[in-house]
């Protein structure tokens, strides 16, 4: 009962309840949901997404937002298909794209430090700067033709599995380890629970909020390698709207977005959740445009249901503990 | 009356009279009769909708669903004209309301679901586009299908200036008095300078801050109108982005984020200033794909310059935890 108690109040619980129901419900959805081949091949397409929700999760923990990771995205993927359109070798290129969603991340981090506006009001303006270079590095043409020792990073198996699944893997454990096993990772919470303490704690903030802009920058530049890799094209509004359901996999996984609290594990299985939904209702042919709604829904209701549990949790604590005076939330 | 005139207005009337010098020895053609009138028609828009923005910016919220509110609220009227040749009559009240109820959606989510507005409207912005693509199902609000009063409305033109920037003057001017001279404007004021604050003093903060959001519906309706009249056509991908513009207006315009001050000559001021800016360019053959960058530039200039001359610089470091 304590365990089932403590389990309920860590962050990944949410998604991790609703994971088998949307495995079990795409299943009877669509015959052909759990076909091995489809639930790899379907999985392959949200390694990106999962990048980009690994990196917003360390931003969102430390008290902030970033709106700006599909344009870096998108940006990383111009600078990937020009570099290997002018012929350079691929390690260079992917080399280049990484350091452009670095800089991208810094670039951030430098205005979030630096003019002490907040990351809402910076990344807004970041997500329209770096798309809008995007954009006007590409036009309206798309960049194709691209080397064929880079495209296709998708077919490439290794023990069966797809490699950017492994990949995302590697980066997720670490994450892990980062957030939840490192000095490092322990500033990041601290931080975004109370940056003002956190100072007082003789924590660094401003080089937390480097570290963690910087990671975003860096998943975002590396999501750009695997999908300009698997879809073999470079257009302009490449990963555009990205940012919407990144965040919400983020807030599904039970990162508060208040910061201060969050787990590698909740955004994994928030990701799983929302592919899993995607899927199941692509297979069972169900509109685009529907999808859109249902993330939208979904993502306003996990932060409603967040709130009315922290108004309900406080309520029943204050009454328990008689004295103490409740906070209405 | 002077003592009103705050500093930002002067900086940023001064910078606007500057770039016109400039642009009027660099780039004359600009200030060709048609090209003003251009101008003013496409600044009308944003700037109904940012006077929506302004009003949500001061009860420290953001309103990111702007865009979507505008498109599906041109779309469906456009589609029930072009589907029962409804009167203008009956539309113009059906637009308004659409955008009421849209922005209270907005609002109710926002102060009693206790959501975040940015996550909010950021959800609903989703949520509106996808209703968009849904209803349009694969296709377009035509000429054929908009009343013809709304097309004729938007080419009318009093003293060469288009009506629609006189209705958009109109509308700004309007909250320049509410909010600063009505109760329910300095209620909002209050509000968005310091909600618990305000609520001690016995201000029900919840129905104002969904006031703020209804509003910025029922402003973007009426922008929805002029959209359909100026452009006369409605996809569901149309007005993207139109919430940074409108954001990128009253940030210029001296409004906080921080909440609690609002500037409704500011944000006239800067949707003019971001028009012209757009207008230039195309004007001297950058590629309009360009414009997005721009505006980033823009937004991040402009935030900077207000916040540092605003002197409110701990408010907001304070209170970014809570964004």
């Amino acid at each position: 009962m304590k365990f089932l108690r403590s389990f309920a109040a860590r962050p990944e619980f949410g998604a991790l309840v609703l994971l088998p129901i949307a495995f079990l419900s795409a299943s009877l959805m669509s015959p052909f949901f759990f076909v091995g081949e489809n639930l790899a091949n379907g999985f392959v397409q949200y390694t990106e997404l999962g990048l980009l929700a690994l990196g917003l999760t360390f931003v969102i923990i430390s008290g902030h937002i970033d709106l700006s990771v599909a344009s870096i995205l998108a940006l990383s993927g111009v600078a990937l298909g020009r570099s290997l359109q002018a012929g350079w070798p691929v390690e260079v290129a992917v080399l280049l794209t990484l350091a452009v969603g670095l800089s991208c991340g810094l670039v951030n981090a430098i205005l979030v430090t630096r003019t002490g506006l907040t990351s809402l009001i910076v990344t807004l303006g970041t997500f329209a700067l770096f798309g809008g270079i995007a954009q006007g590095l590409v036009g309206y043409s798309s960049i194709g033709e691209l080397p064929e020792s880079f495209v296709g990073v998708d077919r490439l198996l290794f023990v069966g599995i797809p490699l950017p699944i492994w990949i995302f893997a590697v980066c997720a454990i670490a994450a892990a380890v980062l957030l939840h096993g490192s000095v490092a990772g322990r500033k990041m919470v601290l931080t975004g629970m109370n940056a003002e303490a956190a100072r007082y704690a003789e924590i660094n903030t401003a080089r937390v909020e480097y570290w963690v802009f910087a990671l975003s920058g860096l998943m975002a530049g590396l999501a750009a390698v695997l999908l300009v890799s698997r879809s073999g094209v470079v257009v302009y509004n490449l990963a555009s709207g990205y940012e919407l359901t990144a965040i919400t996999i983020v807030v599904v996984g039970g990162a508060s977005i208040y910061g201060g609290s969050g787990s590698i594990l909740g955004t994994v299985s928030a990701l799983v959740l929302i592919a899993t939904l995607q899927r199941g209702m692509s297979l069972a042919g169900i509109a685009a445009p529907l999808q859109l709604v249902v993330i939208g829904v979904l993502l306003i209701g996990s932060i409603a249901g967040q709130s009315i549990f922290r108004i309900v949790r406080t309520r029943v604590n204050s009454s328990r503990k008689s004295g103490s005076i409740p906070i209405d939330a | 009356m002077i003592r009103r005139i705050r500093p930002i207005t002067v900086i940023l009337t001064a910078s606007l009279v500057a770039a016109i010098l400039l642009i009027a020895i660099f780039v004359p053609t600009v200030f060709s009769g048609q090209n003003l009138a251009n101008l003013a028609l496409a600044s009308s828009i944003t700037m109904i909708a940012a006077t929506g923005q302004t009003l949500v910016l001061m009860s420290r919220n953001l309103d990111l669903s702007q865009g979507a509110m505008v498109m599906l609220v041109a779309l469906s009227t456009g589609m029930i004209h072009g589907a029962t040749g409804a009167p203008i009559a009956l539309l113009l009240p059906f637009a308004i309301l659409l955008g009421a109820l849209l922005g209270a959606v907005n609002g109710f989510i926002v102060a009693y679901l206790a959501v975040p507005s940015i996550i909010a409207t950021l959800g609903t912005a989703g949520v509106f586009r996808g209703i968009g693509f849904f209803v349009a199902d694969g296709s377009q609000v035509s000429r054929n299908d908009l009343p013809v009063d709304l097309i004729e409305f938007a080419k009318l033109q009093v003293l060469s200036v288009p009506a629609p920037f006189y209705l958009a003057i109109l509308i700004a001017a309007a909250f320049v008095i509410i909010s600063r001279s009505t109760v329910p404007g300095r209620t909002l004021v209050a509000v968005g300078y310091n909600e618990p604050a305000a609520r001690l003093r016995g201000i029900a903060t919840k129905p104002v801050i969904v006031s703020a959001f209804v509003l910025s519906g029922v402003l973007c309706g009426a922008a929805a109108l002029l959209f359909a009249g100026i452009f006369g056509n409605v996809n569901p991908s149309d007005a993207t982005g139109l919430e940074l513009q409108t954001i990128a207006a009253a940030i210029i315009g001296g409004t906080s984020i921080a909440g609690g001050k609002g500037n409704f000559i500011g944000t006239a001021l800067g949707a003019l200033l971001l028009a012209l800016i757009l207008n230039v360019l195309r004007i001297s053959d950058i590629d309009p794909l360009w414009q997005l960058a721009i505006q980033g530039l823009v937004i991040l200039v402009a935030a900077t310059i207000a916040h540092r001359s605003s002197g409110m610089r701990g408010r907001v470091k304070k209170e970014m935890v809570s964004l």
